[in-house]
């Protein structure tokens, strides 16, 4: 009876702490292991570790997003799989790539991203702009590993070739 | 046991329908005045009244009171919205774009069950019904029909051109193709859009019932045949 009063009693305990850590990590913030080199060197510098981030999900409702923000977001060909890059272009900015001619317009509610590290980077230059809807989260710390503990800045090397609907004069 | 009765039931598939869980929805007051009233019941006041008289104190009875019913409704509150994120939820369905199989009279909205293990395995077929957010925004959601899975070929009257839907992507239309919204104006949606899967009606109850995979519309051609161009 007490062996059974006893399990009964962990078995709440466990169910208790799962359910809340599962409603704040799918609602409000999560823990999230960064693989690849894309983010070089913010994060994951070196090839033989993998930093831990932390995500937090306040932004979807509000939107929240700025230029230079870290975002995880679902891969547009393949739901399963999620990358994490920087937002280059906001809706209505212009992008223009090196290798390309012309100049492309982000759409309403979509973004362009781009990881820091050029070369190794698989986005929106491979699969164009994504819509807010594939956002699961932004990176706001490393957590892990310690010597690299801090927060994420907001900054980027790339700008769009203008912001806020200026349309640029074609040569 | 106390904690697995038909109030707490109640209590969870309340927390489960979408409409309910937005705290600056008037619904919200609505089910959390509801659920006070049904997550206590008529055994539990018993109780109260039982140790109130014999404790002589009536200020501890109501502090342990109203502890028990803050315990319970958070239980209740964090099953539902769990179940409700990662299984299945209710959502109300507004529009016509899918007459005549939701809201075929304008005057009342649908409650649909929306389940949520297709989004894991991946388990979708033509004639679908999926609930999916809008690429154009992505705070609307909408309810629309798959026609075309990836790798089928599309073709619309208005076009000239069929367009082959591409990896990772769906063709969604809605059954009332002339007030709906779908992927003949934004194109195909990728999967990581898609929130579920309709696969019930619950409300009204006239309606209930299972929502079938049905379609009139067909893609040009499915599973990569490629059509002949004329």
């Amino acid at each position: 009876m007490g062996t059974r009063s006893l399990l009964w009693d962990i078995t709440k305990k466990y169910f208790t702490v799962g359910l809340i850590g599962l409603t704040v990590s799918d609602r409000y913030a999560s823990i999230v292991s960064v693989r690849g080199s894309s983010m070089s060197p913010a994060f994951n510098p070196r090839s033989d570790t993998n930093d831990y981030v932390l995500v937090e999900k306040f932004c979807l409702d509000k939107y929240r997003f700025s230029h230079g923000d870290v975002v995880v977001f679902s891969s547009p060909s393949n739901h399963k799989e999620k990358h994490i890059k920087r937002i280059i272009g906001l809706p209505g900015d212009w992008i223009g790539t090196p290798n390309m001619d012309d100049v492309l317009k982000v759409p309403e509610g979509h973004f362009w991203v781009e990881g820091d590290n050029s070369v190794s980077s698989l986005d929106s230059r491979s699969f164009g702009p994504i819509p807010l809807g594939l956002i699961r989260g932004r990176v706001t710390h490393v957590v892990w590993p310690p010597q690299r503990m801090g927060r994420v800045e907001r900054e980027t090397n790339q700008r769009p070739l203008s912001s806020l609907q200026d349309r640029p004069e074609f040569y | 046991m106390p904690y697995v009765n038909f109030n707490f039931l109640l209590g969870v598939i309340a927390f489960t329908i979408e409409e309910c869980q937005c705290i600056s929805d008037r619904h919200f007051l609505f089910v959390w005045c509801l659920l006070l009233i049904i997550l206590h019941d008529i055994d539990g006041l018993k109780e109260f009244m039982k140790f109130v008289y014999s404790q002589q104190d009536f200020a501890m009875g109501t502090r342990s009171l109203l502890w028990d019913i803050t315990k319970k409704y958070f239980t209740v509150g964090l099953i539902g919205l769990t179940v409700s994120d990662r299984y299945a939820s209710i959502v109300s369905v507004r529009g016509s774009s899918m007459s005549p199989a939701f809201n075929p009279r304008s005057d009342t909205n649908d409650y649909v069950l929306v389940e949520k293990f297709c989004l894991d395995k991946y388990r979708f077929s033509h004639g679908d019904v999926v609930v999916f957010s809008s690429p154009s925004n992505h705070k609307e959601k909408h309810i629309k029909r798959i026609i075309g899975l990836p790798g089928d070929w599309i073709g619309t009257p208005n076009m000239d051109d069929v367009l082959k839907v591409p990896e990772g992507h769906f063709w969604v239309e809605g059954d009332n193709s002339v007030s709906s919204l779908d992927s003949r104006s934004f194109g195909p949606i990728p999967l990581g859009l898609i929130r579920g899967r309709v696969t019930h009606v619950v409300w009204p109850p006239q309606r209930m019932g299972r929502v079938e995979r049905e379609t009139n519309q067909r893609p040009l051609s499915s599973l990569q045949d490629r059509p002949e161009f004329y």
